[in-house]
């Protein structure tokens, strides 16, 4: 607050009655003040009063003109945000996760195709029985997840089924069965076609299944397949497509090897029958 | 291991494994892995002879081979200076528990079980080897 001057216009030492004279007015000043704020106090007070005048809005309707103006603004924030920016990053997200899984996908299915050419390969490369008996164990156990079963090779002249191999149990248990027999192997010289996923009568409830391999159309063996690996539980669809193949390319794979064993032995007997007779 | 840039490198893993179908399928699974030379050995013995000349960053060997058996063969590495520390995954059954944990106490680092899937080939090895390719 400034001090005003005492009025004398000129600086110097101020008398008792000048200073009576100074306070005075300033008395005078804070009386003044009060009543100013006294009067407007009461203006403010009246103007209260003025509030209670039912033509403004009450409390509940000014709340709902509140809400009512606040879902306007929501309602205008939300038609100001830019659309395609906001929807972009999850687009964006949707389309790369999208990407993952059809990658994932085509990884196993990638997978997939080198195990059935693998095993393709390994058929058609094995030039003796102990290599085809080998990759059968291989692609059954480690591919389709087997843990047992047993093959059965077709004895033509003997017109009976013989194991040949077994993996989980022993061999010598399981006996021959005449081809003219009524079980499900047998039935499998009768229909001499490889197997196809679905095909009702492979089924058989004491095994998982009866797999026939073939050589064109003649049946050469039967794999009985036993149980699943511990970790396996059940097929998966690719492996429904890898027993199709076994079906179609191991009974191959044994023939040749048939056709090889003997084919070599028979130029042996000849050099022996000749060198016999001294030709 | 080599001191050379990891970026541009390449890791040699040398896969043990008589059986061809399952040995190819390994290389199959790792050849999804960028940067990987893959060195396939038919047996242990095999295998020692290729790691006497070369220096491999990753051996995934199965257990049960002729000559000289994956149990063996960790039983060498782990004995050999220059491959004390280099990882070793065993390719095990699931129903050889025993031979997994007595090759896991020799000192392998990892095992996968058969039937593997290359997913889980890959996984593991990316994981082991601390590769991080980048997903696009």
């Amino acid at each position: 607050m400034r001090v005003q001057d005492s009025g004398q216009g000129e600086p110097g030492p101020r008398s008792d009655a000048s200073l009576q004279e100074f306070f005075g007015r300033g008395e005078t000043y804070v009386r003044q003040l009060i009543a100013e704020n006294a009067r407007l106090r009461l203006e403010l007070h009246t103007n209260d009063r003025r509030g209670d005048d039912p033509q403004e809005p009450a409390p509940a309707s000014l709340m709902e003109s509140l809400m009512a103006r606040v879902a306007e603004l929501e309602h205008e924030r939300e038609a100001a945000r830019p659309e395609p920016e906001s929807a972009a990053p999850s687009a964006t997200d949707e389309h790369t996760a999208a990407l993952i899984h059809r990658i994932e996908h085509l990884e196993l299915e990638s997978y997939h195709l080198a195990s059935m050419y693998v095993a393709g390969l390994q058929f058609h490369a094995a030039r003796v029985l102990t290599e085809v008996l080998q990759t059968i164990t291989e692609v059954l156990l480690n591919f389709v997840g087997i843990g047992a079963f047993t093959l059965f090779v077709v004895d033509e002249e003997r017109k009976v089924l013989f194991a040949l191999l077994r993996e989980g149990g022993e061999l010598e248990a399981c006996g021959e069965v005449p081809i003219q027999d009524a079980g499900p192997l047998a039935a499998m010289v009768q229909r001499a076609r490889p197997w196809t996923r679905g095909d009702p009568a492979y089924a058989d409830d004491a095994a998982i299944m009866y797999l026939p391999l073939v050589s064109n159309r003649r049946l050469v063996a039967v794999l009985r397949l036993e149980s699943f690996l511990a970790q396996k539980p059940g097929f998966e669809d690719n492996d429904y497509s890898l027993l199709s193949m076994i079906s179609e390319h191991a009974g191959i794979a044994i023939e040749t090897a048939w056709i090889r064993a003997h084919a070599k032995a028979a130029p042996l007997q000849r050099q022996a029958v000749e060198q016999l007779v001294g030709a | 291991m080599t001191q050379d840039n990891p970026e541009t490198r390449r890791l040699n893993v040398l896969v043990v494994e008589d059986s061809p179908p399952m040995r190819k399928m390994i290389v199959f699974a790792l050849s999804r892995i960028k940067g990987m030379a893959v060195t396939e050995a038919d047996d242990g013995v095999d295998a020692l002879r290729k790691l006497a000349t070369t220096k491999y960053d990753l051996i995934i060997t199965d257990i049960n081979m002729p000559i000289l058996d994956g149990l063996k063969l960790v039983k060498r590495l782990r004995a050999d200076g220059a491959y004390m520390k280099v990882p070793i995954i065993i390719i095990t059954t699931e129903g050889a528990a025993e031979d997994r944990q007595r090759a896991l106490a020799l000192g392998a680092n990892a095992y996968i079980t058969k039937p593997i899937q290359a997913p889980q080939v890959i996984k593991l090895v990316k994981e082991i080897l601390g590769i991080v390719e980048d997903p696009r």
